[in-house]
């Protein structure tokens, strides 16, 4: 239920025990270090750093890490620590050397991209032709402007048989293609398609190779074709090239992965050393620490420490509030929330919006259940609610990397199952109502048919439900408020804070108000002295807070003083007044968009009809049919994330502002298997 | 009000949602760590531009990347057409005009460099933009036409038709090209103010604003350019020097044309109206090349100095449109930066100093 209890360790070992010691912190994994700096008893600087290591050393590890995790990327492999490695098992290693090996990588995939580069160039050369020939046509002869606007040129004639490989060699470095039209006499007869503003360098080579030009007769045009497609094959065998190569380049990262996973263990490995003994101090034999560690970690750590030491260490304990030799900054402990597994995406929405102050309530078990009820309420459908959930499962089979992504999908897993259960409690399969409600038939109650002896008959009744659920949330979020006040013994605020007895006291006698005036058809308001009692009196009471406070801090008395008074508790009064009564009718969202959901629902079925009305046969039906698929899609779509949305506002505005204070720091300890 | 409000909240909001996704200056620094250009595209991979890492890792060609980027900026505004209010459509269109002009003036290069000069186009011709931006432009034609006049009769369906037989004879005079890259430019900017002053009130008077540093820049650019490498005289620039600049205009201009130290002149008003840029002028470079760099990281920070207040003013204008228009050239710029700067191996220091 609350934030789960942190202690500080503060530590003397042995110089020869550091490294050893810093291995075992590192393999449990369990300590947030504070700097000994930070210890007023320390705090002079006399005690020098431990590894000389510096902010720099981490940056290059880091750097280093960061190269080889990216070469792994293009092989889509994301290295991580193994959870059986046995760390001093982890060799040495020279970080000039790691470093040398992953430049060689780069410049061997370099070499690929050059080469890469190399095709593309005429890859673009080819596509031109291409594209040319597509547009306008070959230059064959045909008095066109079509012609007149190409540039590419094509020329017909043959040459000594022998001599056409010579020139198939000669024109590999020109943007050319040559298509074979058959032999004679000795004589290969070829058609060259080549760029007009490469004609001198063809002519050349063509020359060279004793090629005679034809005259191309009307013939001949239908090899354009032919020509085209020679374009096109040799287009597709670069591109098949160019294919080849980037593989290739997975290949070379692929043949290389065990050999960068290990460098970036040891890296990793080496990066966590450094920051951790960053964090050491020590005097001429000795080398001092201290961290915050959860309490139940105590017992692990102290043997841990021990054993390594061999019982050379000194072990000291603090608990958090007592503790009076940490500067003001360090003084409050990381906040760890302590839930299963299974609640993640809970947690998550939480500390979305912040985490909770140390040793304060832990929401996240009571966000499962207004989360989930607000958006079942919401959005009650058993078929829609299972393909939600359907979704959820594929997202987290789907989405394996990715930590938030695979929270969402479990999300909707949570959110598909309690749309499934209220769709239950009202009778709702796809829109249809073909289940017996369990609790009322919402769609009847939208539509105007429900069973006149039932318990829930109207939409008001619909919406009392839900300002009832919202007077039960905010009551849970002022309790919450209390509860962490006299936990932290923040009695003023306990008493006379807007979330604290008095608000409180306020917001039932408001509720009473609100009862008594529904029970009386909306006419009497309860008589004189239960509105002193319920309301006046505590907004008297509410008036000492000023004067309290001033007492304390020992302001001396005068007009202008109690002019701020009076403001202030005015002030106070409207905020409180206005705020719980905004607070607790903003719940009749979830009832509004209950309706709007089943409205949606009710449309399509209308609409549905009319198709099936005008038309005849199965057709119409179809049609039908697949109108109310498509629909079914909308409102999952549109309202399942309008209901997701508004629950997590509800939550956030009208619970969490009651009580959360979202001031508290992370815990994030240092150990090999940490993200 | 409400209508402004009505005309621009649902862009505003898409716009806004957009600018706080552009990438972070932590993420340029990362970027920057990586030693070569192949671990930059690798480091690109996890980032909202890994379409390039993609592209480069299939053709390994950095200008094909570039010209992605290219076409990313050009369509900036036509991605959002859908969702603009009708009445600033006119002026998005003439920001992505400058594109397409761009994209012309390549091609006119690369013809003018192979019917007039006789060099070889082959390395450039492929790099560019082939999608229709606003108009249907036969690019290769362009380049393979046989005169100026031929250009002319492609382009008879644009307004770039006119401008350019109405500097033919300046440019077979000069044999260079750049009255007629003047003359598109000038064409660009001046579309941009006619659209820009259709604008509702309010709308004009942030659209001008901005529209006037972009124009400052430009006026810059060609004053440097013309004396140094030109040697134009004062009389033969202000000819072609484009109005509505925001901050560099009148005597400020010669200040700027006879000054040996380029940004004196614009130092004193500075100080005025963005105190924190001012600073930026200490440096006092004495290459041309270095000093234009200075001048557009100023008149940059200028720019970023007036979305900044748009991003903190009343939130239903144009403003919100042409910021993130701003912002995301930025950072398409500062890609490219990085990217050339891994290709040419410039130093981490040095490359920062560009961002």
């Amino acid at each position: 239920m609350f934030t789960e209890s942190m202690l500080r360790l503060f530590a003397i070992i042995l110089e020869r025990d550091a490294e050893k010691v810093t291995e075992t912190l590192l393999d449990i994994g369990a300590m947030q270090f504070i700097s000994i700096n930070a210890l007023d008893a320390f705090a002079d600087g006399s005690y020098r750093d431990v590894s000389g290591q510096s902010t720099e050393t981490i940056s290059r590890l880091t750097e280093s890490r960061k190269r080889i995790e990216n070469f792994l990327g293009l092989i889509n492999v994301v290295p991580a620590i193994p959870p059986s490695l046995d760390v001093s098992h982890v060799g040495r290693y020279d970080l000039n050397e790691e470093n040398r090996r992953i430049d060689d990588l780069a410049a061997e995939l370099h070499q690929v991209r050059e080469r890469q580069r190399s095709i593309q160039n005429d890859i673009l050369k080819y596509e031109e032709i291409q594209r040319q020939i597509d547009l306008y046509g070959s230059a064959l002869p045909s008095g066109s402007v079509r012609e007149h606007l190409s540039y590419v040129s094509i020329r017909l004639g043959s040459l000594p048989s022998d001599r056409a490989s010579v020139l198939q060699e000669r024109l590999r470095e020109t943007p050319s293609v040559m298509v074979p039209m058959g032999e004679k006499e000795g004589r290969s007869h070829l058609i060259i398609i080549a760029m007009k503003r490469d004609r001198e360098r063809v002519d050349v080579c063509l020359t060279e190779c004793g090629w005679t030009s034809v005259e191309l007769s009307p013939d001949a045009r239908g090899e354009k074709n032919e020509a085209a497609a020679a374009v096109d094959e040799k287009l597709q065998h670069l591109l098949e090239e160019q294919r080849v190569l980037q593989e290739k380049s997975k290949a070379i990262v692929t043949g290389k992965r065990d050999t960068l996973v290990q460098s970036w263990i040891r890296l990793r490995i080496d990066e966590l050393h450094v920051k951790v003994r960053s964090s050491f101090k020590r005097s001429a034999r000795s080398v001092l620490f201290s961290g915050w560690l959860p309490a139940d970690q105590r017992k692990n750590i102290e043997d841990a420490l021990r054993t390594t030491t061999d019982g050379r260490c000194h072990i000291e304990w603090f608990t958090p509030g007592k503790v009076s030799d940490l500067r003001e900054e360090q003084q409050h402990p990381p906040v760890k929330l302590h839930n299963p597994a299974v609640l993640a995406p809970f947690q998550m929405l939480v500390t979305n919006f912040g985490i909770p102050e140390y040793g304060t309530i832990d929401p996240t078990p009571f966000v499962v259940v207004t989360y989930l009820v607000m958006f079942g309420l919401m959005f009650a459908d058993i078929g829609q609610g299972a393909i939600v959930a359907l979704l959820g499962i594929a997202g987290t089979v789907w989405l394996k990397k990715n930590r938030t992504q695979r929270a969402l999908a479990a999300l909707l897993i949570w959110l598909g199952g309690s749309s499934m259960l209220f769709g239950g409690l009202f009778g709702s399969v796809f829109g249809f109502t073909i289940v017996k409600p369990f609790w009322f038939d919402f769609h009847g109650i939208v539509t105007g048919r429900a069973h006149p002896s039932a318990g829930i008959r109207s939409i008001y009744d619909i919406l009392g439900i839900t300002v009832g659920f919202g007077i039960v949330v905010i009551c849970c979020g002022l309790l919450f408020n209390w509860i962490n006040l006299v936990r932290k013994h923040r009695w003023m605020e306990l008493i006379f804070d807007k979330g604290g007895v008095l608000g409180g006291w306020i917001y039932g006698g408001g509720i009473y108000c609100g009862w008594y005036m529904v029970r009386h058809d909306y006419r009497t308001l309860p008589g004189f002295a239960f509105l002193l009692a319920l309301l006046g009196l505590p907004a008297i009471l509410l008036f000492c807070k000023g004067p309290l406070h001033a007492r304390k801090k020992r302001t001396s008395p005068s007009l202008t003083l109690l002019f701020h008074f009076i403001m202030e508790w005015v002030v106070e009064l409207l905020e409180i007044f206005s705020g719980y009564l905004a607070n607790t009718l903003s719940f009749m969202r979830v009832a509004g968009l209950g309706i709007a959901h089943v409205s949606l629902m009710v449309a399509f079925f209308t609409m549905a009809d009319m198709v099936r009305g005008n038309g005849t046969g199965i057709t119409a039906s179809i049609m039908a049919v697949l109108l109310l698929i498509a629909g079914n899609i909308m409102v999952i779509a549109l309202e399942g994330l309008s209901a997701g949305i508004q629950a997590l506002r509800l939550n956030y505005y009208e619970f969490f502002t009651k009580f959360f204070h979202g001031t508290g720091k992370l815990f994030s300890p240092i150990g090999l298997r940490e993200q | 009000m409400f209508t402004d409000a009505g005309k621009y909240a649902l862009i505003n909001a898409k716009l806004r949602a957009r600018i706080s996704t552009l990438l972070s200056e932590d993420y340029f620094a990362n970027l920057l760590k990586c030693p070569s250009l192949t671990e930059m595209f690798n480091f690109l991979r996890n980032g909202p531009f890994s379409d390039l890492s993609a592209i480069y890792e299939r053709t390994g060609d950095l200008k094909t990347v570039e010209m992605e980027l290219f076409r990313k900026e050009a369509v900036l505004f036509i991605d959002i057409e859908p969702h603009l209010p009708t009445d600033v459509l006119p002026l998005t269109r003439a920001f992505t005009a400058g594109y397409e002009i761009e994209n012309l003036k390549n091609a006119l290069r690369l013809f003018f460099d192979r019917s007039f000069r006789k060099r070889s186009i082959e390395d450039s011709v492929h790099y560019l933009l082939r999608t229709a931006l606003l108009h249907s432009i036969p690019f290769d034609a362009v380049i393979n036409s046989g005169s100026f006049d031929e250009i002319v009769e492609l382009l008879s369906h644009t307004p770039y038709g006119s401008l350019i037989r109405n500097e033919i004879a300046r440019v077979d005079k000069m044999q260079s090209l750049f009255p007629m890259t003047v003359a598109l430019d000038r064409y660009y900017y001046q579309h941009l103010l006619d659209e820009a002053v259709n604008l509702a009130p309010r709308d004009k008077l942030i659209a001008l604003r901005l529209i006037g540093i972009e124009i400052d820049l430009q006026n810059i650019n060609w004053i440097i350019r013309f004396r140094t490498f030109y040697n134009l005289s004062f009389d033969a620039i202000a000819d072609i020097i484009i109005p509505g600049g925001l901050t560099v205009k009148g005597n400020t201009l010669q200040d700027v044309y006879r000054s040996q130290q380029i940004t004196a002149p614009l130092q004193a008003m500075l100080r005025k109206s963005y105190p924190g840029i001012a600073s930026l002028m200490s440096e006092q470079p004495q290459e041309q090349s270095p000093r234009l760099t200075l001048v557009e990281r100023i008149l940059e920070q200028i720019m970023l100095e007036e979305v900044r207040r748009i991003m903190c003013g009343y939130p239903f204008t144009v403003g919100i449109v042409i910021a993130y228009f701003i912002l995301k050239r930025l950072e398409i710029k500062r890609i490219r930066t990085v990217l050339n700067a891994g290709l040419y191996h410039i130093s981490r220091e040095r490359t920062a100093s560009l961002l």
